[in-house]
């Protein structure tokens, strides 16, 4: 199988068919990206398109020597942030048109733990969800999340240790269902502090 | 693609990561298409150069703007002795245009913020000059700042149409367009500079620092009425 970038590279070339596999590939993904976030699902898929049709605009720019997919998530969030400016909100985590066909067949415990993991990602700060569904649900890497989200590495790490915490105190009750749990990132500047406190006990005499 | 060392996350609930049907990607992928296939003609073209290209064909627009402007001024030696404003409004230009045909998520802010400096550049520029200023309060200063307002517009037009072409945004945002304005308005004052031997500051804070603000107002404006009828 071609990679990205390869694709990315026929594609400049001129294949549109490399253009295509691209879109099968990456817009399943996206798309559940902007489901999550905006009421209307329509305008989902018109920011998808958007989000190729920037691609298509910046397709010279694209740098071979760099992934594609952090690329295509920024063009992405810079699409989403530029649709909840205009319409003055901020993203809220929708379920409409995703949990009925899986409400019969998961039960209603799953359904309610999807509704109050939507409503505490409602919760937490603008910049530490956006890193939590990168991160989550997306799968990025943190590095790929740095370089979309255009903040340094332990920043991003902050970000989603503070968000997952927040989160999983806000669910401390609820069971999420088995083999599925919050995930856990270290805080990265614990330890510096740890450092620090072994520094400052080491010097107490 | 996970770095080593670093820990995936587990899959998070299905109902916030529900698979999308087929049918749906192959409808969106057919819409794109269609989209794809109206991609043609000289804005298309502009638009998908590469940035730098972008960024050279925008600076090339301004500097003959101004090269006319110059070969029609009968007062270079004059202007040239404020060379201290022409090289920052200048620099101003060119970081401008560099932060407009950028994209990126940080950009947005900066825009904002770099607009503010653009739009506060003429007034400044003028705010410099007040001690050798005159005051008339007249009338005729404000008519004859009209008339140089219409001569800016007239000579930034050119920029304005190239960064308009050179825009990637179908729906640019609030953020871009006050940039665009706020740039065009420096490279119009730089026009003025040579054309308008005025020292009067009713006429120049009309004529020539207001500029920018007309223009930003101007695009604003243009959204606006291509929402309400598009």
């Amino acid at each position: 199988m071609r990679s990205d970038e390869e694709l990315m590279a026929a594609y400049v070339g001129g294949s549109a068919v490399a253009f295509r596999e691209l879109f099968e590939r990456h817009a399943p993904s996206l798309l559940r990206s902007m489901k999550r976030d905006l009421r209307a699902q329509e305008e989902a898929g018109d920011l998808v398109q958007q989000c190729f049709l920037q691609l298509h605009r910046a397709r010279l720019d694209f740098d071979p020597t760099q992934r594609l997919r952090p690329w295509l998530f920024t063009i992405a969030l810079n699409l989403k942030r530029e649709h909840f400016r205009r319409v003055k909100r901020r993203p809220e985590t929708s379920l409409e048109g995703i949990h009925e066909p899986h409400e019969a067949e998961r039960g209603a415990l799953r359904f309610e733990a999807a509704q109050a993991l939507a409503r505490a990602l409602d919760q937490v700060s603008k910049q530490q969800r956006e890193v939590i569904e990168l991160h989550w649900f997306d799968e990025l890497s943190f590095h790929e999340i740095a370089e979309v989200v255009g903040a340094t590495l332990s920043a991003v790490k902050v970000r989603a240790h503070r968000g997952y915490a927040k989160i999983r105190e806000i669910l401390a009750d609820l069971e999420l269902g088995p083999g599925l749990s919050i995930p856990v990132v270290p805080d990265p500047e614990a330890p510096r502090n740890s450092e620090l406190l072994a520094d400052v006990e080491g010097k107490t005499p | 693609m996970s770095q080593p060392g670093e820990e995936k996350p587990q899959t998070a609930l299905p109902e916030l990561t529900a698979p999308t049907s087929g049918a749906e990607v192959r409808h969106l992928l057919a819409g794109l298409e269609a989209q794809l296939e109206k991609e043609k003609g000289l804005r298309a073209w502009l638009r998908s150069r590469p940035t730098s290209v972008r960024f050279a064909l925008a600076l090339c627009v301004v500097g003959a703007v101004l090269a006319l402007e110059i070969a029609r001024s009968q007062r270079v030696t004059e202007v040239l002795q404020n060379w201290s404003i022409l090289a920052g409004q200048t620099l101003l230009v060119v970081s401008g245009v560099s932060l407009y045909l950028r994209s990126g998520v940080l950009v947005s802010r900066s825009r904002l913020l770099f607009s503010g400096l653009l739009l506060l550049a003429a007034p400044f520029w003028v705010s410099l000059l007040v001690g050798r200023l005159g005051n008339s309060g007249h009338f005729e200063a404000l008519a004859s700042g009209l008339g140089c307002f219409a001569h800016g517009v007239f000579y930034s037009a050119p920029l304005a149409l190239m960064l308009l072409l050179l825009d990637r945004h179908d729906r640019p945002a609030s953020e871009s367009l006050i940039l665009r304005g706020a740039i065009i308005g420096v490279v119009g004052n730089l026009a003025l500079i040579w054309h308008c031997p005025s020292t009067d500051l009713l006429h120049l804070f009309s004529g020539h620092a207001g500029l920018g603000v007309g223009w930003v107002l101007g695009w604003l404006l243009w959204r606006r009425v291509g929402q309400i009828h598009g």
